[in-house]
């Protein structure tokens, strides 16, 4: 050390691998968990469609497993992972008043931000790590990649929120290249939204379930009340920016098929994605100008 | 009985000053946390700031720090805004907060330490050793099951391994037990010998760090009754003790400002800021027989200053 060097800042590059190191050691217990959860499931699956002692056994049948990155279970939990990570980045760091995180001689703006960037390589780390795994896991077991033929619900009259599960016709279709970015797009923007609360209020769980209650409860009074611009904005977050166009299409379980009410299209899919990312920036950036003013 | 001495100095002159403050004002609702306050810190000074619960010693050190915004008045802090450049000024500041809970519940001791290393480009590694070794802190231990007295003791390594030009501690003695308090306040000497260093501690526990002190702020709601050199007031505030005949009105004027003033059935126990000789002349003439004279020790003369603010 040299006198000179007292009192300067750190070199933004040393804190953001810092701050990477840090999450990473953040969430390692979670990860661990969640991975032994993943192999144990995987190795569960693969022996079970490999066996059929293990069939018999159970006297059950194991249907084709089908890796369809943008339907759910997997657009679901990679949005449920968008969500709850913020909490795991931020664990054991107090976000507000004399914490050590601001004490530290970075701005806090900028501080703020790097964390949260660091949270979301982390993210897509682990989505990648799990979508291959689980990709692994669907050719091991003899599953296929992607699908080739869904039905459309055929909606009375055309475009209304429901229609009947009977009315439905088959039609060819491959899993597009886009849709392998689908749960990274729809888990960056949980994320962002996730860690905006985070950032903005000590109560992020209340605020989180407070907001969808309110939401819910606008929705239903304009329902009720025909309120015109509560329903077109419920539609256009609903449809059109909305969840539905985000992770594809109404699904109905018939017979174990996917039932959609249109077919996705890449331009929706980045309509949705840029709305909802977009929103999360916003979120974020506005949120991490906060940490400056105490 | 009227005071033609002024009340304690506050203005120290033209510096230079590490730290220094022109009617610094924040308000949290309706109370007011600083008012208008002038600090003044002199470069390698250390500097005590002394008052009681809620009279913005807090507040105020945060301030400095760039955790809580100010909203009128100037400050600068080694040259620098910390509401402009906190980062920097930051960087020049070894801190001890008043919560002694360190950084992750979950990371060890040791990578909690590495971690403060990336932060400070100045830490010197050898010296956090050092320090560690001597306060006994397991580097393998989690950070959440560290005592409040071993907590304060990584806060003060974190706090002086960089070797800032500047610390600002926040209670730096509270939660340790005797021992460790003077091998704290050993360590602490010890790094101002070697390091040039300006302190500011901000403590209602003056006697303990009182050898260490060479300047004395007294603060009461958000603003300096008082800001000197230590021996500026060891010399200028004195308690006379005297006899005094019965009826005894005082004198009508004095030259000095009686700060606290105590009764007893014939005699008086005055604290007084003026000149010594010039109070006891006056005392004198106005039928008081002045017994004893004896200057106060830091915490005394807060006590005094903070309990006997009616007086004046």
């Amino acid at each position: 050390m040299t006198d000179s060097m007292a009192g300067r800042i750190p070199a933004m590059k040393a804190v953001w691998i810092e701050q990477l190191r840090v999450v990473g050691l953040a969430i390692r217990r979670e990860g661990t968990l969640a991975a032994l959860v993943l192999g144990l499931g995987s190795v569960a699956l693969i022996a079970f469609s490999r066996m059929p002692v293990l069939q018999a056994m159970l006297d059950a049948e194991m249907g084709e497993l089908v890796l369809d990155p943008g339907e759910p279970p997997w657009g679901f939990f990679a949005v449920l992972a968008g969500l709850l990570l913020p909490l795991v980045v931020w664990k054991g760091e107090r976000r507000f008043g004399d914490t050590p995180l601001w004490s530290l001689p970075v701005d806090h703006r900028r501080h703020a931000l790097l964390k949260v960037a660091a949270g979301w390589v982390w993210l897509l780390a682990i989505l990648g790590v799990a979508l291959g795994w689980v990709t692994l896991t669907t050719v091991a077991s003899g599953g296929t990649m992607g699908v080739d033929e869904v039905r459309v619900l055929i909606l009375d009259p055309v475009g209304a929120a429901e229609g009947t599960p009977g009315a439905t016709e088959s039609v060819g279709w491959t899993t597009p290249w886009w849709e392998w970015a689908l749960p990274f797009t729809s888990a960056t923007a949980a994320y962002l939204l996730a860690s905006t609360l985070m950032l903005v209020t000590a109560r992020p769980l209340f605020w989180a379930v407070g907001l969808w209650v309110a939401g819910a409860v606008v929705v239903a009074v304009g329902d009720k009340w025909d309120i015109g611009w509560i329903q077109r904005t419920t539609e256009f977050v609903a449809w059109y920016a909305g969840g539905d166009s985000f992770t594809r299409g109404m699904q109905l379980p018939i017979g174990g098929r996917e039932v959609w009410t249109l077919l996705p299209t890449m331009q929706m899919w980045m309509a949705s994605s840029a709305f909802w990312i977009g929103l999360g920036l916003v979120g974020v950036l506005g949120a991490s100008g906060r940490a400056r003013n105490h | 009985m009227t005071n033609r001495a002024a009340a304690l100095p506050i203005d120290l002159g033209n510096g230079p000053f590490a730290v220094s403050t022109r009617g610094l004002a924040r308000r949290f609702g309706s109370t007011r946390a600083l008012d208008g306050l002038d600090l003044q810190v002199p470069e390698g000074a250390v500097y005590v700031l002394v008052g009681p619960n809620g009279a913005g010693k807090t507040t105020l050190i945060r301030t400095l720090m760039g955790l809580v915004r100010y909203q009128a008045g100037t400050v600068s802090v080694l040259g620098r805004d910390p509401a402009d450049r906190g980062a920097e000024v930051r960087a020049g500041i070894g801190y001890v907060p008043e919560d002694y809970r360190v950084g992750y519940a979950w990371m060890t001791v040791g990578r909690l330490l590495e971690h403060q290393a990336v932060y400070n480009p100045s830490w010197d590694a050898e010296y956090a050793r050092e320090l560690r070794a001597r306060y006994a802190i397991d580097p393998g231990r989690k950070c959440h099951a560290l005592s409040k007295g071993q907590s304060r003791r990584v806060q003060l390594v974190l706090a002086l391994a960089h070797r800032p030009p500047l610390l600002l501690l926040d209670e730096p003695t509270d939660g340790l037990d005797h021992v460790v308090r003077d091998d704290t306040l050993s360590i602490l000497s010890e790094h101002l010998a070697d390091s040039p260093t300006t302190v500011v501690i901000s403590t209602h526990r003056v006697y303990e760090v009182e050898s260490l002190v060479d300047h004395v702020g007294v603060l009461s709601e958000g603003r300096l009754l008082g800001q000197l050199p230590r021996d500026e007031l060891y010399g200028g505030l004195l308690r006379y003790w005297a006899d005094v005949p019965e009826g005894w009105r005082g004198p009508g004027e004095l030259a000095g400002w009686v700060v606290k003033r105590s009764h007893a059935a014939r005699g008086i126990e005055w604290t007084v800021w003026g000149d010594r000789n010039a109070v006891t002349r006056e005392l004198s003439q106005a039928g008081a027989e002045v017994r004893e004279v004896v200057p106060l020790s830091v915490d005394e003369a807060a006590v005094a200053l903070l309990s006997g603010r009616e007086a004046t």
